[in-house]
């Protein structure tokens, strides 16, 4: 690490401010559009749910994978959030899909630089996890194990019923000065999508 | 008079105050981008409002400077007046604020810049790792007492016989300050437990851990406990002295030294700010220049708005100054400036608007002077036109300028061949402008201020007379004046008049000897008729001879007496078509050879006149027609009545088949004594021409090309009031 930047750099960068100005519609248009193939991706393995005493219940395996630039900041002691959604449909026929359940489930995930460890945290239970590496800490994320979506019961109407999730990272909860190069940038838009599963 | 002008009105309150919201906003801003630069969670929350309001505010002015350069835009290329000193004074105004915020821009990136870089400091860094290493050590080496104490732990409980296995196993766990301690068997089930905390006990271990434990290791983990934080947790062999006991594996919890703990906190806490500021130090900087170049395009932007308000304020008097002036070279002066301040333009505009205040008063008052010359001259034109008497103005070339209608009725031109026709090359010609150019041009060729001349026009009613006066007119252009007066009908009244004086007086002179010498002439017949004898015969002769003759002058003072002595007239509404035809009717008991044929249109509208005067009119020139063709074997008399085209008059045609009319003495054809007969007393054409004029009538004599007199009469239709007439 050094005191001075580099001079090369100081005066281009005012310039660039201007630059960025002027496109920052373009940019936003662009960003629109569908994203392709990026260092931060989210895989959903496997959505399961299955029935016990009357309840049905969900097992999910998701993938989480950051970008080069995440990683440096989470490594650098900047704790990223994941929002997991959960989402409990009833398909209609000609009407709008109904949800009937609806899960919100946010993870935070820090790095302890004293233990070397990785830290999760869902933010709505207190619920903490320690990893000592990166990658099982992510696979953590949206990993769920028996959670209770919906009474059997409630899926007895005619029509399909079907579960959706959605793993994203949230960029509001960045520090401010990283987040207004996040909404621009896209080594932090994860290809996060969703999934859907049968649930009956 | 041209449409109104536009004038630069003031500007609106609502841009001033949006000016104002401008500025407090780019202070505010400035003032909060200030604050929250040495924190960074304060810039983050601040920032994003900043970034969003500044953003909206600089599109707002944006476009108002871009209306206004629009607008300004329209103004150059529409030639405004003022409106290319309003750019030049927008540019500068412009430059004046653009180069000192510029400078000021530059400068405070780098200051910017600057102060972020100077918050890292490679001695701090060092000494931050220092102490992260230190805390990890000093966990370190609790972790390796914890490992130390649970091996300790698990070689105790091994020895112990099974019944006391409960109380040794709570034991351990208070000395050697255990957070919780399990025994678990070779699958990993869960045999014996004891807890410091009120937790669940744990749940199962993996096989692969169990696995690993089983084979002679010791296996560390670090657990986050919701309650307690970093736990640490211990899996170590336990090599049970006892047979048939399924323990296999001493699972044991442990909290960190509180201090210790919370002293390592703080080191990673600090650290990680460190190291997240580091990673931030760029993004940190390009936030800070963004929003300080949103605000400094806010500012220039709305600098440039003032400078197009400021010069648009300027600009406005000398701008309506212009269009006043435009206005007045229009001949508007109707137009007033909106008044100035108190500076030196609102002094020239005031002085404006009264300048135009005066030269408006004074164009009215000479509009109002040539529109009283000009009802004069209408006034004079009007009595002109309408005069009996003809009226032509000469410029100083003798071309007519002007002439009225009595001049073109006297003259038989249409204005348009004698308009602008010099009088010298009309000289040679014929017709009645040649012969007031032959009169008048001796005069006008020796400048003679007043001169009067006769001239005689032969026409087809006979000769004219016209009285021609001229008068040099005194006006700067000169020219003359020519007023011409037709004196015919004058000369013919007093004609006429001469006339029945000496009518009247031959009468009066004539009648009364006549009846004595009658008398006389019988009375001596009548003694010496018997006694004479032979002379006898000479005597009846001429006694006869003179009755005959004084009845004869009796007949001929009569025609006088009623030539002389007009009757008084009685108007009424007459029938001319049934007066006529009765008055035919008298004359078709008339010897065979003679035939009258008379034709009328049906429904003839009914004249104002005198039957009997009239009637007289009719016989009179009835008989003359035939008495013309008294010598023919075959007479004929045309007689037609109509309506004139403009439906104003009655006319009365009678055309016979005689000799016709002495052209050469046509115009003195009315007077008595007339006539180309060789009896009669030449009284029936006068007397008919008194009956015409007395019924305001015409009567044109002519001859027609087959041959015959043609006799016009025109008797108007128009209402007359009744007319009395003493003779």
């Amino acid at each position: 690490m050094t005191h001075e930047s580099d001079p090369a750099s100081r005066f281009p960068d005012a310039c660039r401010v201007w630059l960025v100005l002027v496109s920052v519609c373009l940019a936003s248009l662009l960003l629109v559009g569908p994203a392709h193939a990026q260092d931060g991706r989210i895989e959903y393995r496997s959505l399961v749910s299955y029935v016990i005493d009357g309840n049905v219940l969900l097992e999910s395996d998701v993938s989480v994978r950051l970008s080069g630039l995440s990683r440096a900041a989470l490594q650098s002691g900047v704790a990223l959030e994941f929002d997991v959604e959960i989402d409990v449909i009833r398909q209609r026929n000609f009407w709008p899909d109904k949800t009937l359940r609806r899960y919100q489930i946010p993870v935070r995930l820090s790095y302890q630089d004293l233990t070397r460890s990785y830290r999760l945290e869902r933010l709505n239970s207190g619920q903490r996890a320690s990893f000592s590496d990166l990658d099982s800490a992510l696979d953590a994320v949206a990993q769920l194990r028996d959670v209770v979506l919906i009474s059997e019961d409630q899926l007895s109407g005619r029509g399909r019923y079907y579960g959706v999730m959605r793993v994203q990272l949230d960029l509001d909860a960045l520090p401010g000065p990283l987040r207004t190069q996040a909404y621009f940038s896209r080594a932090w838009q994860l290809d996060n999508g969703e999934q859907t599963w049968p649930l009956r | 008079m041209a449409a109104p002008l536009k004038f630069f009105s003031r500007d609106s309150d609502t841009g001033t105050w949006l000016m104002v919201a401008v500025f407090t906003a780019v202070l505010v801003s400035l003032y909060l981008l200030g604050n929250s630069a040495d924190n960074l969670e304060r810039f983050g929350r601040v920032n994003d409002y900043l970034l969003i309001i500044d953003a909206i505010l600089t599109l707002v002015v944006f476009w108002m400077v871009a209306v206004n350069a629009w607008r300004l835009f329209g103004d150059l290329r529409s030639g405004v007046a003022g409106s290319r000193l309003t750019v030049r004074l927008v540019i500068l105004l412009t430059l004046t604020a653009l180069i000192p915020v510029s400078i000021i821009y530059v400068f405070s990136v780098r200051f910017l810049r600057s102060g972020i870089d100077s918050w890292f400091n490679v001695q701090v860094e060092q000494a931050l790792d220092s102490a992260l290493v230190l805390s990890r050590e000093a966990i370190g080496d609790e972790i390796r007492e914890i490992q130390r104490r649970a091996t300790q732990i698990s070689r105790r409980l091994a020895e112990v016989e099974t019944e006391e296995l409960v109380p040794a196993l709570s034991g351990a766990l208070g000395a050697f300050n255990a957070y919780e301690l399990n025994l678990r068997g070779r699958q990993g089930g869960l045999v014996l437990s004891a807890s410091d905390g009120f937790g669940f006990p744990s749940s199962g271990l993996g096989a692969s851990v169990v696995a690993q434990v089983l084979s002679g290791d010791t296996v560390v983990e670090i657990e986050e406990s919701e309650r307690d934080g970093l736990m640490i947790l211990v899996l170590t062999p336990f090599l049970d002295t006892q047979p048939m006991r399924d323990i296999h594996v001493l699972e044991a919890r442990f909290t960190l030294d509180a201090r210790r703990r919370q002293l390592g906190e703080e080191v990673q806490s600090t650290f990680q700010r460190y190291q997240q500021l580091t990673f931030m130090r760029e993004p940190l900087k390009f936030s800070f220049v963004v929003t300080l170049s949103l605000i400094l395009a806010l500012s220039v932007l709305a600098a440039i708005w003032i400078a197009f308000r400021l010069a648009r304020s300027l600009m406005r008097p000398v701008h309506n100054l212009a269009q006043g002036t435009l206005a007045v070279s229009q001949g508007d002066f109707s137009q007033r400036l909106p008044p100035g301040g108190r500076d030196e333009l609102g002094f020239l505009v005031n002085s404006f608007n009264e300048m135009v205040s005066q030269l408006k008063t004074a164009r009215d008052d000479a509009d109002r002077s040539q529109a009283e010359v000009e009802q004069q001259r209408a006034f004079l034109q009007a009595v002109v036109g309408r005069i009996s008497t003809g009226v032509l103005t000469l410029d100083d070339q003798a071309r007519p300028r002007t002439i009225n209608t009595a001049g073109v009725t006297m003259l038989g031109h249409d204005p348009d061949e004698i308009i602008g026709m010099n009088m010298r090359d009309a000289v040679t010609g014929n017709g009645a402008y040649a012969s007031l150019a032959r009169a008048a041009l001796p005069h006008l060729a020796v400048g003679e201020a007043t001169w009067q001349e006769n001239i005689d026009l032969p026409t087809a009613r006979g000769t004219r007379t016209l009285v021609c006066r001229g008068a040099k007119m005194d006006v700067a252009e000169g020219g003359h004046v020519l007023v011409v007066d037709d004196i015919s009908p004058i000369i013919r009244a007093e004609r006429d008049a001469a006339w029945s004086e000496v009518a009247r007086r031959l009468a009066h002179e004539i009648k009364n000897p006549l009846t004595p010498i009658q008398l006389s002439a019988e009375r001596l017949r009548h003694r010496y008729m018997e006694t004479l004898g032979d002379d006898a015969r000479v005597l009846d002769r001429a006694t006869r001879t003179i009755v005959e003759q004084v009845e004869s002058m009796k007949s001929m003072v009569k025609a006088f007496a009623e030539y002389a002595d007009t009757p008084a007239l009685h108007f009424t509404d007459v029938d001319l078509g049934f007066l006529l035809e009765d008055v035919v009717e008298l004359y078709r008991g008339v010897p065979s050879g003679r035939s009258i044929e008379m034709t009328a249109p049906e429904n003839l509208p009914r004249i104002n006149g005198d039957e009997g005067r009239l009637r007289q009119l009719l016989h009179n020139i009835i008989k003359n027609a035939l008495e013309a063709q008294e010598d023919m074997a075959h007479s004929r008399v045309e007689l037609s009545l109509s309506v004139t085209d403009d439906q104003s008059s009655v006319m009365l045609r009678l055309r016979d088949h005689g000799p016709g009319f002495d052209l050469g003495r046509i115009d003195r054809i009315f007077e008595p004594y007339v006539t180309g007969k060789t009896r009669g007393t030449g009284l029936g054409l006068a007397i008919v021409k008194q009956i015409v004029t007395e019924h305001d009538g015409d009567i044109e004599l002519g001859n027609a090309d087959t041959g015959g007199a043609v006799i016009s009469l025109r008797f108007p239709l128009l209402p007359s009031l009744e007319k009395t007439h003493d003779g």
